[in-house]
């Protein structure tokens, strides 16, 4: 099956246009943030893929090397969920400072109801405790998981997204990392599943990350 | 002058060049121009990273009649430099290392997030916020231009 099937399994519905400006415009009122400087009511600050769906099972290994069950862990937050490797120099790290940067802006009580979870999907090289001082640059907070290259197909499979490869290493045994892109977000309660994009700034996270965790239903 | 003399002259002479034509490499705004032609390198920046690789970004200009290329880039901080782009694809995201970039006359190339930049590779030693890194880039025709690259908050601009 090409990688663009794998995709797309997940996908139940796709909000039109217009509802989508009003979910960023509503996401932006709720955090405040009516100034406009913010939020872009368009697909650069993410997509809404599904809703009432439940969200991807897998168990992986965590950075203290115990199983991590995906769904019961995570169980009742705000997800964002993201397949990466450590030896990425240019998305990954985006992605993260501004995921970090956000909670910190967010109130403590939002904060609290949020996991971020990074899937490290070079096995070779990312080891937990790569994964671990990795993420510690970040958020100490933030769950590292990892796993065999059987495991991981089994993960990104669950989550539809494009299965990672490891690229021919140079002559030097360097690679690069073919890896999904988007970060992957589920809302506490599974009502709905968002992808987000590179370039959803700091400030436009803080935004989506209040509006769904407020506009959860408990 | 005798031909000795000239000999032992030569290497202050050479000296002296060296020291007008690197005097001649730092702009007023910092920002650093080829002798000769119409290269400038500006805005360079290096994210503190989280791990043993990290990505420099800055913009190159042309200002010239005619156009150049980048052919790679060197640096002090790292065993390695490449020059990267980040390529997105079917909701996929890979890296491919480039070889040459062109800057057409009249043209910014931006090596932004996102897409080009240059990954630094096997660090002498850690990089850390606050930080500067020498980066030499060598072009085509405009040859070598320096640039220093302040190490900023893990991730830039946000």
């Amino acid at each position: 099956m090409p990688p663009d099937n794998l995709f797309r399994p997940r996908v139940v519905s796709r909000l039109s246009a217009s509802a989508l400006i009003l979910l960023a415009t509503a996401l932006a009122l709720v955090a405040g943030c009516g100034s406009g400087t913010a939020t872009g009511a368009d697909d650069r600050n993410g997509v809404m893929i599904a809703e009432d769906e439940a969200r991807p099972e897998f168990v992986l290994t965590d950075t203290a090397g115990r199983p991590f069950d995906f769904a019961a862990e995570t169980e009742g937050y705000l997800t964002l969920l993201y397949f990466g490797y450590t030896n990425c120099p240019d998305v990954c790290p985006i992605h993260f400072a501004n995921i970090a940067g956000a909670l910190e802006q967010v109130p403590s009580e939002i904060r609290e109801r949020v996991k971020v979870v990074f899937v490290g999907v070079d096995p070779p090289r990312d080891s937990p405790e790569n994964i671990r001082a990795w993420l510690d640059h970040f958020d100490r907070d933030f769950v590292g998981l990892t796993g065999t290259d059987d495991a991981l197909s089994v993960a990104q499979l669950a989550a539809g997204v494009p299965p990672a490869t490891r690229e021919e290493p140079d002559a030097e045994g360097r690679y690069a990392v073919n890896h999904a892109g988007w970060v992957y977000g589920y809302t506490p309660n599974d009502e709905q599943s968002w992808q987000f994009p590179l370039g959803v700034r700091q400030e436009a996270w803080a935004s989506i990350i209040e509006g769904l965790v407020a506009g959860s239903t408990s | 002058m005798s031909t000795q003399a000239w000999r032992r002259g030569l290497p202050y002479l050479l000296a002296a060049l060296a020291l007008l034509v690197g005097a001649g490499c730092v702009g007023a705004d910092g920002a650093t121009e080829s002798v000769g032609s119409r290269i400038s390198v500006s805005d360079p920046y290096i994210p503190d990273p989280p791990g043993d690789v990290a990505a420099a970004y800055l913009h190159i200009s042309n200002d010239g009649d005619g156009g150049d290329t980048l052919l790679g880039v060197r640096s002090d901080a790292s065993r390695v430099a490449e020059l990267h782009e980040t390529v997105f694809e079917g909701g996929s995201v890979s890296m491919r290392r480039v070889d040459a970039l062109a800057i057409p006359a009249g043209e910014t190339v931006a090596l932004d997030p996102g897409g080009f930049h240059v990954m630094l590779i096997d660090p002498v030693e850690p990089l850390e916020e606050g930080g500067q890194v020498r980066l030499v880039l060598t072009f085509e025709v405009a040859g070598e231009v320096e640039v220093f690259a302040d190490v900023v908050p893990t991730g830039g601009p946000r």
